[in-house]
């Protein structure tokens, strides 16, 4: 399975209450994410692959195997369309 | 670079634990503010935020999108710092903001609009940063012959940057020790490169800084104080303060601080022009013209404070240039009857008064 991250370059981020506020520095535009974005996001921070961002939902959160993968496909796909994710 | 949450929210350690009784202090001062517009006008918002959430009170949704605004600019801090960083290369000394930020028990506690950076050179500085692409904002008017050149921004970031070639300080006690300032300060954590100064001289900056802009007025200004000073050496801050000639002021912004925040001791300004702060609420009116005749003596060596008070007194008693006597007297009535009202409040009378002779030709 495919490791996913963040990039690792001019991408600044913090939490607060549990939903998360980031700057992309070198679109100097900033996005923002519920707390299930949030914790999508620390994964990716780490490194994770696109199964375990599942599971994670379905851990944390009270939803459906189908609806936590729409939900990290759709995250993954926005964060591509921004360029967030590392290469 | 990767700058993550856990950064921004740690304070520094060495003070963690000296603080507990003046975060006391300020939960029971915010307790008893009498509307969340007077937390707004002392620019606690997100202290009293934090207060709401720790006893489960109800929180206005103007709450959380202040915390959000600031949150924004939190953010941005790092890359603003580098990139500022990276255009100039004199020294950079952070004052205020993230800098006293520092020494909240989270820095996300502590709000700030803009960042205030004391440089070596700030016009060489302001001309490398609009080269490396921040466009200055603002009407040049406004920012001619201050401490402080045209704000910068970065297209799509709302934290703004001043460049100071001073702190804000009280003319009337002589020009900022700037060099020493440069000379004492410290790398940060703020950003690599990035200076910040000691908590010494960073607690007597604060408090000339909030005395430059209206005395006593704004409890947060006193927070910072009373914040860096707990991480500060007191007989030094008093050494420095006494060579720079700015004892009085500082004697003034320390106690007032110590009062609210440290011992329950009010001094006599918290008692009688500055008890707004105490009460947790705007100025009055009336507090306003006691502060403008009176503040001058709790900074001033007593000659030169009675020619500023005087020359506050005449710049009252006359009329504006575009108005009339008449208009004079029906204003100061208004001050009168309106002794006891918020100043916000009794300036929208006064527009409310403008806009009708207006609109009925007078």
């Amino acid at each position: 399975m495919t490791m996913l991250r963040l990039r690792d370059k001019d991408l600044t981020w913090l939490e607060i209450q549990g939903e998360l506020v980031a700057l992309d520095e070198s679109a100097s535009s900033y996005l923002s994410a519920n707390d299930s974005g949030f914790v999508l996001w620390e994964a990716l921070a780490q490194g994770s692959t696109r199964d375990d961002l599942v599971a994670l939902l379905l851990d944390r959160f009270d939803v459906g195997e189908a609806q936590a993968a729409a939900d990290v496909d759709a995250f993954l796909a926005d964060l591509r369309a921004r360029e967030l994710l590392a290469p | 670079m990767v700058t993550t949450s856990a950064e921004f929210d740690s304070p520094m350690s060495t003070v963690e634990n000296q603080h507990g009784e003046i975060w006391r202090r300020i939960d029971a001062l915010l307790a008893r503010a009498p509307r969340l517009s007077d937390v707004r006008t002392h620019r606690l918002q997100l202290l009293e935020l934090d207060r709401r959430r720790r006893l489960g009170l109800p929180v206005e949704p103007e709450l959380l999108f202040d915390e959000r605004r600031w949150a924004a600019n939190a953010v941005a801090t790092p890359a603003m710092l580098t990139r500022a960083r990276a255009a100039y290369d004199g020294r950079i000394v952070v004052l205020k903001g993230p800098a006293a930020a520092r020494f909240y028990p989270r820095p996300l506690l502590r709000q700030f609009d803009d960042l205030d950076l004391l440089v070596d050179d700030s016009a060489a500085a302001q001309q490398a940063l609009v080269a490396a692409g921040f466009e200055e904002i603002g009407d040049p008017a406004t920012y001619s012959g201050i401490h402080h050149l045209r704000p910068l921004h970065w297209p799509g970031i709302p934290l703004t940057i001043e460049l100071h070639h001073a702190p804000k300080w009280l003319a009337a006690l002589g020009p900022a020790p700037v060099d020493e300032l440069l000379d004492a300060a410290q790398p940060s954590t703020l950003a690599p490169g990035v200076l910040a100064l000691p908590p010494e001289h960073h607690a007597i900056v604060l408090a000339l800084h909030s005395w430059a802009h209206v005395p006593l007025t704004r409890l947060s200004h006193l927070v910072d104080v009373a914040v860096v000073t707990a991480a500060a050496d007191r007989g030094e801050i008093d050494r420095l303060a006494q060579r720079w000639g700015v004892a009085k002021v500082w004697r003034s912004t320390s106690s007032a601080a110590d009062g609210l925040f440290v011992n329950g001791q009010l001094p006599v300004s918290l008692r009688t022009w500055a008890r707004n702060g105490v009460a947790v609420r705007e100025r009055t009116v009336l507090e306003t013209h006691l502060e403008r005749w009176l503040s001058a003596f709790w900074a001033l060596p007593v000659r030169r404070a009675l020619q500023v008070t005087a020359r506050r007194l005449r710049r009252e008693l006359r009329r504006s240039p575009d108005e009339s006597w008449r208009t004079k007297r029906m204003r100061t009535r208004k001050a009168i009857r309106n002794a006891s009202k918020r100043l916000s409040e009794h300036q929208r009378t006064l527009d409310e008064l403008r806009s009708d002779r207006r609109s009925n030709g007078s």
